[in-house]
């Protein structure tokens, strides 16, 4: 039963673009997928206890590398593609140093630095980012410079993003270093003296979230062929988001940040667009009232509140913890 | 003749002005259950954190197996056969008693599966099967113990330290823990124990090791230590002396 309607849903995925003709639902679901992976990606750092509120950093340095190459040195953007990830991956062992060294809620301030300090050098740094006028991406189209005249391939890409990007941390998430990243959040001492290298499996966390996330810059770029500071080094955009749909959901979870972003990007967009005009700043005020009642309702997040339900009627194995969230991760 | 397993070397650690350990020397033989005992503040606890590598002393050295460890981190050491408890039990929140006990046995095995089932092994040994699925939270204090020891045991320890793993047992649970601490030995592991609960020290030990003030100041069987009045005047002033309770 559960086979048939996982098989029913992907068959419903794979065929919408066929039916659906507005480019605004594409792109509202383009912008589902690619906050899926973009969340789901943030959580895999998570699960080691260090709550990063600079993703935008990676993000923003794997667009600008690659928006650059293909731009100035007609690079094609599948090039630019590792370059990007490449660059993000730096911009995390930098990353690295602070997350080492400063427990809790200090690394977390710590990371807010790296995306402002990014932003900042790509204002000044006129000659290489042409600063705040931002680049535009050459108008060509084809698979090879990954542009397109309509929205449907960049719907089956972000899909794929968002599919990987989920693959990518139930794996990390049911393997022995996903073991250890819990094992760290909650008791670092504890967890060395069972033998796990803390450093090394927070490192191995930092990574693939940084890279995933850099990947994700990559893309989104080549999708809205524009870039400029404020966007792709956007704190609200590609830090705080992520992070309110990984609390929202489920921290700590495989799924919980996938249901926060299919729950919360919707609902951001309408706020965005109708509400935000009534005053301004108004959808962050209502963002702010999700999270208080999220927090006191199901302070695990909305999945693991969830999961009771989903383990009585059969949809779940019991065994698992996908509710053993490391709530503790934050009592550092 | 067993052969030394773990020994230190003018093992020295000073936090601020306080020498906490003082120049210790001793050993620890093959397959011995060696008791530590000594007045609270003898710095115990100290020389547990300073054999796992939660420290590094002052001055002096340790050695495992004839290795030099002294500056080896604390993984490292764990993965070279040292195993240890904590006083006040830790266990991973948000993680079954299962999946506790998974966490060591992945730091020598990354298949989950197996993994799994060398757990279920420990946990089999250490009577806590039927817990398997529980949270650490909603056990009793006892079955905390157990689950700090059996977490410990599946790191495959060569010396395994316990640190007052029967501190909060009544009488009850104490006669149930005493077995359980022969068992690991009979298995092969050293055993290092601090403890207060005196009787059951002394009916469990080999040998004991008593400090006072970061020093070493007796070691010999229980019955020696006991009778010992270096001993006796070092518990001076406390409730407790070595053998006050029948």
């Amino acid at each position: 039963m559960k086979r048939f309607l996982s098989l029913m849903l992907l068959l419903f995925l794979l065929f919408i673009p066929l039916f659906v003709e507005s480019p605004f639902t594409l792109h509202m679901l383009i912008l589902i997928f690619f906050y899926i992976a973009l969340s789901v990606a943030w959580n895999i750092l998570s699960l080691s206890g260090n709550v990063s509120l600079g993703h935008c950093a990676f993000f923003g340095l794997a667009a600008y590398t690659s928006a650059i190459l293909v731009i100035k040195l007609g690079v094609l953007p599948w090039f630019g593609l590792p370059a990007g990830i490449g660059m993000a991956l730096l911009g995390a062992t930098a990353m690295s140093l602070p997350m080492l060294r400063l427990r809790g809620p200090m690394f977390s301030l710590a990371t807010i630095a790296f995306g402002e300090v990014l932003r900042q050098v790509a204002v000044t740094w006129r000659s290489l980012t042409a600063g705040s006028e931002g680049l535009t991406i050459p108008f060509e189209t084809g698979w090879l410079v990954l542009q397109f005249p309509t929205k449907v391939p960049f719907y089956y890409i972000f899909l794929v993003l968002a599919a990987v990007s989920t693959f990518i941390s139930y794996r990390i998430y049911y393997s022995a270093v996903g073991y250890h990243l819990r094992a760290a959040a909650a008791d670092a001492e504890a967890a060395q003296s069972l033998g796990i290298n803390t450093s090394r499996v927070q490192m191995i966390a930092l990574y693939w979230s940084a890279g995933i996330t850099g990947a994700l810059g990559v893309f989104f770029t080549q999708y809205v062929y524009m870039i400029e500071p404020e966007w792709a080094f956007s704190m609200m955009l590609f830090s705080v988001q992520p992070v309110l749909n990984g609390i929202i959901g489920g921290i700590g979870t495989v799924f919980g940040p996938v249901l926060g972003a299919i729950l919360m990007t919707p609902l951001g967009e309408y706020l965005r667009s109708y509400l935000g005009t009534l005053h301004q700043g108004f959808n962050f005020f209502v963002y702010g009232l999700i999270l208080i009642g999220v927090v006191m309702a199901a302070p695990k997040g909305i999945f693991p509140a969830l999961v009771p339900f989903l383990k009585a009627k059969g949809w779940m194995q019991n065994r698992r913890s996908e509710t053993d969230v490391s709530s503790s991760s934050f009592r550092r | 003749m067993t052969t030394t397993l773990f020994h230190t070397e003018g093992l020295t650690k000073n936090f601020g002005g306080l020498t906490a350990v003082d120049k210790l020397n001793f050993q620890i033989r093959e397959k011995e259950i060696v008791g530590l005992i000594g007045p609270n503040g003898a710095g115990k606890t100290t020389v547990f954190n300073l054999i796992s590598g939660m420290f590094y002393p002052d001055e002096g050295r340790i050695f495992m197996e004839e290795k030099e460890i002294t500056r080896i981190k604390p993984h490292a050491r764990s993965l070279m056969g040292i195993g240890r408890t904590f006083q006040i039990v830790r266990p991973f929140d948000g993680m079954s008693v299962l999946e506790n006990v998974m966490v060591p046995v992945l730091s020598r095995n990354r298949d989950t599966r197996r993994a799994e089932r060398l757990a279920t092994d420990v946990l089999q040994d250490t009577g806590l099967l039927h817990l398997a699925h529980a949270d650490p939270k909603s056990i009793t204090v006892a079955q905390r113990k157990r689950l700090e020891i059996a977490r410990a045991l599946a790191t495959a320890p060569r010396l395994l330290l316990l640190d007052e793993v029967l501190a909060g047992l009544n009488p009850v649970e104490v006669e149930e823990a005493l077995p359980l601490i022969r068992q690991i030995r009979d298995k092969g592991i050293t055993v290092f124990m601090i403890e207060h609960v005196m009787a059951a020290l002394m009916s469990v030990s080999e040998r004991v090791l008593v400090m006072d003030e970061g020093k070493l100041v007796a070691s010999g069987t229980p019955k020696e230590v006991t009778e010992n009045p270096r001993v006796i005047e070092a518990y001076l002033g406390e409730e407790e002396a070595p053998g006050a309770e029948g």
